[in-house]
């Protein structure tokens, strides 16, 4: 009997039709082949850190936590290639026995770095992009049961800035070639002071700094400043604030954070000069309307531009603004009555993330969603990868 | 010598106001709780909160470090859920060694400020 599915927060929860665990890319390939002489849709799950119904099918689910090997690792190039059912801290940590790293992570290390690129997952730092720009080469079960693979020298740069963002709806990724750093060390500082210390030093703090985001509590009105440097790097010293906490490592250790508290969250990506107007607009809604029940906080992040055509920085340095709220409570009147003003200043939802968009909202946030939806209909023109919530509330297919 | 303090404390009393004046959170509208480890080794206290018409929430996991004293607002507990604002609640603290326990009190709500600090009821049961 097919089990209910849960994601990590526990506000996902569905019946697959069936879900397989293949050991390899041929036992992969071959449970493709079978889905589609059966006309069956096919959607991959990762570790389930994601709440939007992304990965909800009936149909075939597939896991691919046994795709954990990293190899091909090219020291001299600074690239490997990664399993896609390793976890951001697994395939971290085992890079940086090679001496190589990630630029940069989430706040969290348990998702799939597979899920992490293909959602457009970041961390923070005006000049980080996100996590979905080290994919350079990738291997794939495609939509004919062929396995292929792809690299951006071959198969050129309109692809991959198709496919860096696609959702999981361009084919079953088993490995991606990865354009990695040398492995670094990094200090971490946080610090506390009053919100408006912080919006009146933010541009300083944002530039300053490699690492910069920052927490606002709804019921202090106080921030964290969360600081990351290269040893010696960025400001040593914040004289309008209280250090709290200071610790260094190799950044694959000291980048994410443990999470033990489960939530949900709401997160939208914004241009970077409106940021600071959206967020006030934000702090305000939350303490006269919100906090009777809100205390979770809300993070700050910044993420460079790219030109991947359905990432939520495309073309615009970037700005993200996340809610977050414990499971257990009726999150969507919360994150629905927010929703509005980051729509008012440009935003554009997580694809991991909770939001009520449809089709249209979609298509006005992503000014080359129709170059994606071409680049995904050669691909997959019969759309196996799709489910219902990608083709009617995201496509509109 | 017998240890100050005691392993329960209880705080029948608990109201955070929603309205706030002020700058805060220095006059943010609060419940704040100081609890006093005057053992050599840290405490762990977890707390259960109660509710007129709801289930009680127990979690609020702390650990005091022996010899000091953490003061916190009850408004910024989230773990495992906040407590909510503008509704009577209590408050039960447990620690697995004993400490003294005060209670304070603000309300900025309204045209005057109005502070009150007690000490809650201590109990070995």
């Amino acid at each position: 009997m097919p089990k209910v599915w849960s994601n990590w927060s526990g506000s996902l929860k569905f019946t697959p039709g069936k879900l397989i665990h293949p050991k390899t890319e041929t036992e992969l390939q071959k449970q493709v082949l079978r889905a589609l002489d059966k006309k069956q849709k096919i959607r991959v799950v990762g570790a389930g850190h994601s709440s939007s119904p992304l990965v909800v099918t009936d149909e075939l689910l597939v896991s691919l936590e046994n795709f954990k090997k990293v190899e091909r690792i090219d020291k001299e190039k600074q690239q490997a290639w990664t399993g896609t059912g390793l976890t951001v801290k697994e395939s971290g940590s085992e890079l940086l026995e090679h001496g190589l790293s990630f630029h940069n992570t989430g706040d969290v290390d348990i998702q799939y770095i597979a899920g992490a690129i293909s959602t457009g997952t970041h961390g923070t730092g005006t000049g980080l992009q996100n996590l979905s720009s080290m994919l350079s080469g990738c291997r794939m079960v495609c939509a004919d049961g062929q396995i292929k693979e792809f690299t951006e020298e071959k198969d050129g740069k309109d692809f991959f800035d198709a496919i860096r963002v696609s959702l999981g709806t361009m084919g079953i990724m088993t490995s991606m070639r990865l354009n990695l750093l040398q492995a670094f060390k990094l200090e971490r500082k946080e610090w506390c002071t009053h919100t408006d210390n912080c919006m009146e030093n933010l541009q300083e703090l944002m530039d300053k700094n490699r690492n910069f985001d920052f927490y606002w509590y709804p019921r202090s009105d106080l921030v964290k400043l969360r600081i990351l440097n290269e040893p010696g790097q960025g400001m040593q010293d914040i004289p309008y604030a209280q250090l709290q906490q200071e610790y260094s490592g190799w950044a694959i250790d000291v980048l994410p954070k443990e999470r033990s508290l489960k939530f949900d969250e709401m997160e939208y990506a914004l241009p970077q000069e409106v940021g600071p107007q959206c967020f006030l607009e934000v702090r305000k809604m939350i303490k006269e309307k919100f906090r009777r029940d809100v205390a979770w906080r809300v993070l700050y992040r910044t993420v460079k531009a790219d030109d991947f055509y359905i990432s939520p920085c495309s073309e615009r340095d970037t700005v993200t603004i996340s809610l977050h709220q414990n499971v257990g409570y009726p999150i969507m009147d919360f994150f629905r009555s927010i929703e509005p003003v980051f729509l008012h200043y440009g935003g554009r939802p997580h694809w991991g993330k909770k939001h009520t968009l449809k089709a249209a909202d979609i298509s006005n946030c992503y000014p080359r969603l129709n170059d994606f939806l071409r680049a995904r209909q050669k691909m997959d023109p019969e759309g196996i990868f799709i489910n219902e919530h990608l083709s009617k509330q995201i496509f509109d297919l | 010598m017998r240890k100050i303090g005691y392993k329960k404390w209880v705080i029948p009393g608990g109201y955070i106001p929603f309205a706030t004046n002020g700058r805060e959170p220095e006059l943010l509208s609060q419940d704040k709780i100081s609890i006093l480890n005057l053992n050599k080794e840290p405490t762990t206290i977890r707390m259960t909160v109660y509710y007129q018409e709801e289930e009680p929430v127990s979690g609020y996991p702390l650990e005091i470090k022996g010899m000091r004293v953490k003061k916190f607002r009850v408004n910024d507990l989230i773990d495992p859920f906040p407590v909510v604002l503008e509704k009577e609640y209590s408050l039960i603290i447990e620690a697995d060694k004993p400490v003294v326990v005060q209670f304070l009190k603000m309300n900025t709500g309204h045209k005057n400020v109005a502070m009150l600090g007690t000490i809650a009821y201590g109990t070995d049961i």
